[in-house]
């Protein structure tokens, strides 16, 4: 009786594994189907409340903007056709396109786009996206498809920030009929929502009545796999058309194979060694200038990032508005020795550096490298590696209670602004706790001058202002400027047509795959 | 049966002294862990401390850590597991769907490790110092000491890589749950194998399978009327606890097959630090487990003549 139950028991398992054999196996996406797999899945699908990376991906495909970035990271029309501001730089006018409709059938209108901004900055919302519209006091409709925009202060970045993926447009009529939109997105965008099962796929569907272009592909579906390798196993298999973040070491051996492609994309991320400018010898400039001449950064974006980073000559990367190139810091391990010592410090220092693990592309391995050259002078590194959440918060604390001198920091500016890239990590009126200033620079000029370039709308000048700051901060030396990444896309090469952008979005509208 | 039902009532009972324990452990061990979870949320792009005040204020994280604890269970005991900080979807709602389909995977890996476990620890026992019980050894070796990652990539370069058989991750049909379900199930195959051989070797040892031997049972008679019955109930603890574990340490199979299970729901609200999907994960693995070992103590009874005897 019972050998009689294990046999069938037996059976019933092989039949099984049998079954699953001979059943669909890896095989290819389906040919009206994107499929795009991320490390990770999406927070919300309200663009208002998060302005994360991995949502705004995908957010971006349902809801529009009034301007986006283009592939260079310049500014386009794309719910706004054109705009123009007043001359005392405070009133902008944007003249939004007709014709156009949401999912739910909601004409998007000047007052569309009153409603949504009201949405933003009611402050009994706590939306962060608030914070990107800073400067913005008054928002009314002067005609059916003319918005007027008022700021308290002329406010230079406000066009860049407005293509920011979060200062996105949903159906005023879904908000006013209280639906979740956090979990049934209503927007204007080319593709619009069918399902969502957090942590494995959000499935979209285009929209029949976009007023632009019609997407090639029928449906996208964005996935969710935190494993690398496992991404490029998908790849590799035809279940993932493209990947993004694909892991360095796989590289090589994928471009080997002519049934792939590996899409190597300028970033705006530059990282940082945050260097705090409050603490014992590197108050002292030269010893801060000394450190950035005595890491080699030409080798860590060579041997430790296999090429897929660039060494930064700038504290913002090439792509953003208002880059300018200035000093390089190359690698001059006896110009370091000499400035300690002129600084009193000819034996050296002992530093304690934080840093993620796991974060940012090879972070660890960088920093590992790092405390190998600092010691080459004589300044011997303590690492204090930690994951992302401990990281944050025990290096956003008030000078006198830091404990970093050194701290890995990146950063990539979805406005594609400088303004947002030194007004947040550079200005004094962004020491921790009050923002992410970890190095506690104070140049009284350079805050000046960051709040004027700010309070210019004309953006020739301003990028000629950044031209003045950027060098003035990279002679000061808050950080050791370490590296511009690139982003790392696997993509089949049967798929075709995909935009990118020095942001990790990427535009799927144009894909296509070929037989 | 009176006395089951009594002994049934008493564990349930603890059970929830248990959980209250275990819940008041998470809560506070979850708060002395360096980390905010207003931080993790608003990211690099927003430092605020004006917006992070009302967030916190919003979510009560502002009140002392026995206030908030106090709530939390007084909004338990109704059945409200709070909303996530992150995504502000409600945790009941997530968590469900998460732990059905790591129970799934749980299930199926269960079955793969008893068939086989049981099948191999039998064999070795049966066919003691062949070639047979040493390719055993070499294989629950294998099993227990090669990485539960390193198994799944393996399989996933060979059969879907390679050979094109099956899909590499993600959720779906049944082809998809046979890779993850065969990864989870080594080192449990291992282990139930190895402690079926021993439990076996030791009822061999009996007088009683002597006895039924001199009697001149056939052999396969023994093995099924004797031998079986009476070496099963280790191999039954062990069951237990593997499928406990299956449940809870499913983690590294769910990453890398990317199986949407509460593994990896745990460990991503552990990274964003999002307090009430942690609370909520794991009071839900504590009282499975529980109840697992009350319901392995139950068959214990049930299988055990003696011991239902002295239960009666």
């Amino acid at each position: 009786m019972r050998t009689r139950r294990w046999t069938v028991s037996l059976g019933l398992m092989t039949a099984l594994v049998l079954g699953g054999l001979v059943g669909p196996g890896a095989g290819q996406t389906p040919a009206d189907t994107l499929v795009f797999v991320q490390g990770a899945d999406v927070v919300s699908f309200d663009p208002h409340r998060t302005v994360e990376l991995v949502s705004g991906n995908v957010n971006d495909k349902i809801y529009e903007r009034l301007v986006v970035l283009d592939e260079k990271g310049g500014v386009q029309p794309r719910l706004a056709t054109q705009w123009a501001v007043s001359p005392d730089g405070r009133t902008w006018t944007f003249e939004l396109r007709r014709n156009v409709v949401f999912h739910d059938g909601t004409p998007f209108n000047a007052e569309a786009v009153r409603v949504n901004f009201e949405r933003m900055l009611d402050p009994g919302l706590r939306l962060p996206t608030a914070v990107l519209l800073g400067g913005v006091s008054r928002v009314r409709a002067a005609s059916s498809h003319t918005v007027v925009l008022e700021t308290r202060e002329p406010f230079g970045p406000l066009l860049y920030n407005l293509t920011h993926y979060s200062i996105a447009f949903i159906s005023p009529r879904a908000l006013r009929e209280g639906v979740d939109v956090a979990r049934q997105p209503v927007g204007t965008g080319p593709y619009r929502f069918v399902s969502w099962i957090p942590k494995e796929a959000v499935v979209l569907e285009a929209h029949p009545r976009y007023w632009g272009e019609q997407p090639t592909l029928r449906r996208a579906i964005f996935r969710a796999v935190p494993d690398g390798t496992t991404r490029t196993v998908m790849l590799e298999t035809g279940e993932a058309d493209i990947v993004a973040n694909l892991p360095v070491q796989d590289v090589d051996r994928l471009r080997r194979r002519a049934d792939l492609q590996v899409v190597v994309h300028p970033f705006n991320r530059v990282v940082w060694l945050m260097i705090n400018t409050q603490r014992g010898p590197l108050r002292d400039v030269r010893i801060r200038q000394a450190l950035n001449y005595a890491v080699n950064k030409q080798a860590i974006a060579r041997a430790i990032l296999r090429g897929f980073a660039e060494v930064p000559c700038s504290v913002v990367a090439r792509a953003t508005f208002g880059y300018a190139k200035s000093e390089c810091y190359s690698y001059n391990p006896s110009k370091a020795k000499a400035l300690l010592a002129e600084a009193g410090y000819p034996n050296g220092f002992e530093v304690r550096l934080f840093s993620t693990s796991g974060r940012y592309l090879m972070d660890r391995e960088t920093v590992e490298a790092v405390q190998g050259q600092l010691a080459g002078v004589g300044v011997q590194v303590r690492l204090n590696l930690m994951e992302w959440a401990a990281f944050l918060s025990s290096t956003r604390r008030p000078p006198d209670q830091a404990e970093h001198d050194l701290a890995l920091w990146a950063f990539g500016p979805a406005t594609n602004d400088s303004d947002f890239v030194l007004a947040t990590n550079f200005h004094s009126s962004a020491w921790p706790p009050a923002g992410n200033n970890r190095a506690y620079y104070r140049n009284e000029q350079v805050d000046q001058l960051i709040m004027e370039a700010r309070a210019t709308v004309d953006d020739s000048k301003r990028k000629a202002m950044y031209g003045r700051l950027i060098p003035m901060i990279m002679h000061d030396a808050p950080a050791i400027f370490l590296h511009e990444l690139k982003q790392i896309y696997g993509v089949r090469a049967s798929t075709g047509g995909l935009t990118f952008y020095p942001i990790e979005i990427v535009g799927i509208t144009g894909a296509r795959k070929m037989r | 049966m009176i006395r089951v039902v009594e002994f049934v009532a008493r564990r349930l009972a603890a059970t929830i002294l248990v959980l209250l324990g275990l819940s008041l452990l998470v809560f506070l061990m979850l708060r002395l862990v360096p980390g905010d979870p207003i931080q993790v949320y608003l990211g690099v792009e927003v430092a605020d401390p004006t917006l992070e005040q009302r967030l916190r204020q919003s979510l009560g994280l502002d009140r002392p850590v026995l206030v908030q604890y106090a709530r939390y269970v007084g909004r338990i005991v109704t059945g409200d597991l709070g909303r996530s900080i992150l995504t502000q979807r409600r945790v009941g709602e997530d968590l469900l769907p998460k732990a059905l389909n790591t129970a799934q995977l749980a299930t199926v890996s269960l079955m793969m490790a008893v068939t086989a476990g049981l099948s191999l620890g039998t064999l070795a026992a049966a066919r003691r110092f062949t070639l047979w019980d040493h390719v055993g050894l070499l294989a629950s070796l294998a099993g227990i000491s090669l990485p539960v990652f390193w198994i799944g990539l393996l399989l996933q370069w060979t059969v879907s890589v390679q050979l094109g058989l099956l899909p590499s991750a993600g959720k779906g049909g049944l082809e998809r749950l046979i890779l993850p379900a065969l990864t989870l199930s080594a080192p449990s195959v291992a282990l139930i194998s190895r402690v079926a051989r021993a439990s076996m070797l030791e009822v061999f040892r009996q007088d009683y399978i002597r006895v039924a031997r001199a009697k001149g049972l056939a052999e396969r008679r023994v093995m099924v009327r004797h031998i079986l019955p009476n070496g099963i109930l280790p191999i039954l603890t062990v069951v237990g606890l593997q499928f406990g574990y299956m449940l809870a340490g499913a983690v590294l199979t769910e990453t890398v097959f990317a199986w949407p299970g509460l593994g990896r729901l745990i460990v991503d609200a552990i990274k964003d630090r999002d307090y009430p999907v942690v609370q909520g994960a794991v009071l839900l693995v504590g009282a499975v487990f529980v109840l697992l070992n009350l319901t392995v103590d139950l068959i214990y009874v049930a299988v055990d003549p003696r011991l239902r005897r002295s239960a009666r």
